[in-house]
């Protein structure tokens, strides 16, 4: 670090009246005289000798050492905590973008779970040798689940036990089913049986589980970005760095005579860049934080909930006709799904949507033309005629099987597109904040120095 | 000078806390477990009634003197008429009574085509019947709130229960029995103390089953829910009626129902809304043409000859109510 030119200049003892800079000093008498202030004006003083003691016992050379190494370590202690505030602030960011990976996952089991179920009643339904495709569909869910359930536990170890509470669960749906389909093709009722203690199992404890990994993977990424937008140890650090540099300059100049000391106001300089930049970077990823949290990451996450909520409305379908004449129930919580997707959609009609993305409606439209397949087909049975309703839920051609297969196929690319352009944003400040910390770090370190420095040239003159 | 190092360490200390904050999580919770739905310890909920006791529980209103026409029915009769179908509360689990075919879908058996033969009489057509499929529990409930016209679900007439519903003649006589492992000594109930019974909830099998203090009663919802929890080891034995039971253990090679005598006696009603006075004397004079045309005896040969033996009788009907 280059010394400044004042402060290199051999410094003149400390003097009353004027200041090196020809700038009249302070009034010496106004207010209670510091210690050190009390010689005689006019009086030169001898540069080696030791000043006067303090009352604490310590004189003028040792206490500048001291208050030197103070305010310099206050610095240093600005550079390695604003450095880290960043780095924390980025890496905040990067946990964030991986809980929102985590929350995809976990919905995507959901989904996968309520797919399969939705596959395995509604082949029920169509009784007889089940459809291959559907038998196909069934076993590519089981298997993603199983897939996720591995991933999404390697992810975070914090759902490891609630993970494996539920492979258990999985364990005991896939057995059900298998039951239920070996007594089915037996022509046995039982089977029956086996599939609706499979269907209880799943909704009654294996989907509260992914609820609650839901929620707490949620909360992660809402606390994360908090945090990833908190720099208060960068600030706080900050200015009691330059509220040091400010009570040694202060203290200095009433030991030197001179009003500024080069060495720290270039120090308070490099503290204050520091607090400029690394604030600055911290507030706008902040800001970019809270933008993809009220965009991307609402619009994914309700896209996943809608996505659950209408795997669910379809399982209800087929459960409300196995059910025979007691569907009531069952197409309540078809009705109550409904309601929340609706909600869900208002929610996403009020984001932007990803550049170069589809638009809400390419969602909401097949979505509509499934839900009045279904009201169609519910129409059927109310009215009686139950076989007339199972043909139309498992038959092909507008009916709703078609019609949902077109939403799944709809939701998952807005889906898609609300991830990737949500990993591409959230990542994206992430470079600012390194540079931002490297900065902070490196002005800090040098505040402390330039300390150092402005104090050495005053010690030297008491040597 | 050498004493302000120390501000180095507690300086390191700080940052240490700063850094030190978050990475790990709290462990994401695990929802408190809820009362399984497959299997509930009684006490069941037909205990606590006060028992009611007649003499005349199998007595019902006596027929008309003949079949009226379906364009002259009134009252809860011209309304089914009016509708165009006739909404029966069945099993569909119940093999032999009343359970669905998974191979064609259609739900057949003893119960359902007693059904079949009241639809024929009043439509001319015995598939002009929307059935609701209904737990035992439900039978009661569904008839009061008019969710179904008539239940025909193995239903014992009771002294209890003619008090909220009103029953056919008895178009059957069943008794109860166990069923238990292949190679079991048990025959009957007195025979499983200390061990898991099962029974479904709110049926006379299980109000009985009660009356075992040493047993440990299990409910469920249907009979073919005890068959899961008796594959599953839950529980040692069911009870149930001897048609049921026979439906069970034909759909398990290792379930046996031993020869015994009946536990008790169980005769079967059709179920009918406690109002539909009429209804059900219309309903007595078709029981009686099935009774005196051979329709009954062939309908017992088609589903319960085989596991259960040559058709006896059809029970006598008793009227004066």
């Amino acid at each position: 670090m280059s010394q400044p030119a004042a402060a290199a200049a051999p410094a003149p003892p400390p003097r009353a009246g004027s200041t090196a800079y020809g700038v009249p000093a302070p009034a010496v008498p106004s207010g209670a005289p510091a210690p050190g202030q009390a010689r005689p004006t006019g009086m030169p003083v001898p540069a080696p000798t030791p000043g006067p003691t303090t009352r604490s016992g310590a004189d003028t050379p040792t206490l500048m050492r001291r208050i030197s190494l103070l305010v310099a370590t206050v610095c240093t202690v600005f550079a390695v905590v604003g450095g880290v505030t960043l780095v924390d602030n980025r890496t905040a960011l990067g946990r964030a973008g991986a809980n929102v990976t985590q929350v995809v996952t976990v919905q995507s089991i959901y989904g996968d779970l309520l797919r399969a179920d939705a596959n395995a009643t509604n082949a029920f339904l169509v009784g007889g040798l089940e459809n291959a495709a559907q038998r196909a569909d069934y076993e590519a869910a089981m298997g993603r689940v199983s897939e996720a359930i591995a991933a999404a536990a390697a992810a975070q170890p914090a759902d490891a036990t609630a993970l494996a509470a539920l492979n258990g669960l999985v364990t005991d749906y896939a057995a059900g089913i298998e039951s239920a389909r070996a007594y089915n093709r037996e022509g046995l009722p039982v089977g029956a049986q086996y599939l609706k203690v499979a269907s209880t199992t799943l909704r009654g404890q294996a989907l509260p589980i992914l609820d609650n990994l839901i929620t707490a993977n949620r909360d992660r990424v809402g606390g994360e970005i908090d945090d990833a937008g908190s720099s208060w140890p960068l600030l706080v650090t900050g200015l009691l760095a330059l509220g040091a540099l400010a009570w040694a300059s202060v203290w200095l100049a009433g030991r030197t005579r001179r009003r500024l000391n080069s060495g720290l106001v270039l120090a308070a300089a490099a503290v204050v860049a520091a607090l400029v930049t690394g604030t600055a970077f911290a507030m706008s990823a902040a800001s970019t934080a809270q933008q993809v949290r009220n965009n991307r990451v609402q619009g994914a996450l309700s896209l996943t909930a809608i996505r659950s909520a209408a795997y669910d409305a379809r399982s209800n379908e087929s459960l409300g006709l196995i059910a025979r004449g007691q569907a009531a129930p069952y197409e309540a919580q078809v009705k109550l799904r409904q309601t929340q997707i609706s909600a869900d959609f208002e929610r996403l009609g009020r984001l932007t949507w990803p550049a170069g993305s589809g638009t809400l409606n390419d969602v909401t439209n097949p979505w509509s033309a499934y839900v009045e397949a279904h009201k169609l087909a519910r129409s059927l049975d109310d009215k009686g005629d139950w076989d007339g309703a199972v043909a139309a839920v498992t038959g092909a051609a507008g009916g709703p099987t078609v019609t949902f297969s077109a939403f799944d196929k709809a939701s998952a690319a807005a889906l898609g597109q609300f991830d990737q352009s949500l990993q591409q944003e959230i990542n994206a400040p992430q470079g600012q904040l390194a540079f931002a910390a490297f900065a902070t770090a490196l002005l800090g370190l040098g505040a402390a120095a330039a300390t150092r420095r402005g104090f050495a040239a005053r010690t030297k003159e008491y040597e | 000078m050498t004493r302000f190092r120390s501000g180095w360490p507690a300086a390191l200390a700080l940052v240490g806390v700063l850094t030190a904050c978050s990475t790990a999580y709290a462990p994401t919770p695990l929802p408190t477990p809820a009362a399984s739905a497959a299997a509930t310890t009684s006490p069941a909920p037909t205990t606590a009634a006060a028992p009611v006791t007649c003499d005349n529980a199998t007595t019902s209103f006596s027929p008309l003197p003949s079949l009226p026409q379906a364009g002259t029915l009134g009252g809860r009769l011209g309304e089914i008429v009016q509708r165009g179908y006739l909404v029966a509360g069945v099993s569909s689990d119940s093999l032999l009574l009343g359970s669905r075919n998974p191979l064609t879908n259609a739900i057949e058996g003893f119960d359902i085509d007693i059904v079949r033969e009241l639809a024929r009489a009043i439509f001319g057509d015995p598939n002009k019947v929307k059935f609701t499929v209904i737990t035992a529990a439900q039978r009661i409930p569904a008839l009061q709130d008019r969710t179904v016209d008539v239940v025909a679900r193995n239903m014992t007439m009771t002294c209890a229960r003619w008090q909220q519903i009103a029953f056919s003649s008895e178009y059957y006589h069943s008794g109860q029995k166990v069923l238990v492992r292949k190679g079991s000594t048990a025959t009957k109930l007195e025979d499983l103390g200390g061990q898991a019974v099962c029974a479904p909830l709110g049926t006379s099998s299980m109000a009985v089953l009660a009356k075992y203090p040493d047993i440990k009663a299990v409910g469920s919802d249907t009979h073919t829910g005890c068959l899961v929890l008796f594959q599953q080891g839950q529980v040692a034995a069911i009870t149930g009626d001897d048609t049921v039971l026979a439906g069970l253990a034909a759909q398990d090679p290792y379930a046996v129902v031993p020869k015994s005598d009946p536990i008790t006696a169980e005769p079967y009603g059709l179920g009918f809304n406690k109002d539909d006075v009429t209804f059900v004397k219309y309903a007595n004079t078709v029981l009686e043409q099935l009774r005196s045309t051979g329709r009954w005896k062939a309908i017992y040969d088609t589903w319960l000859a085989g596991p259960l033996g040559p058709a006896p009788a059809p029970p006598v009907a008793v009227y004066g109510r």
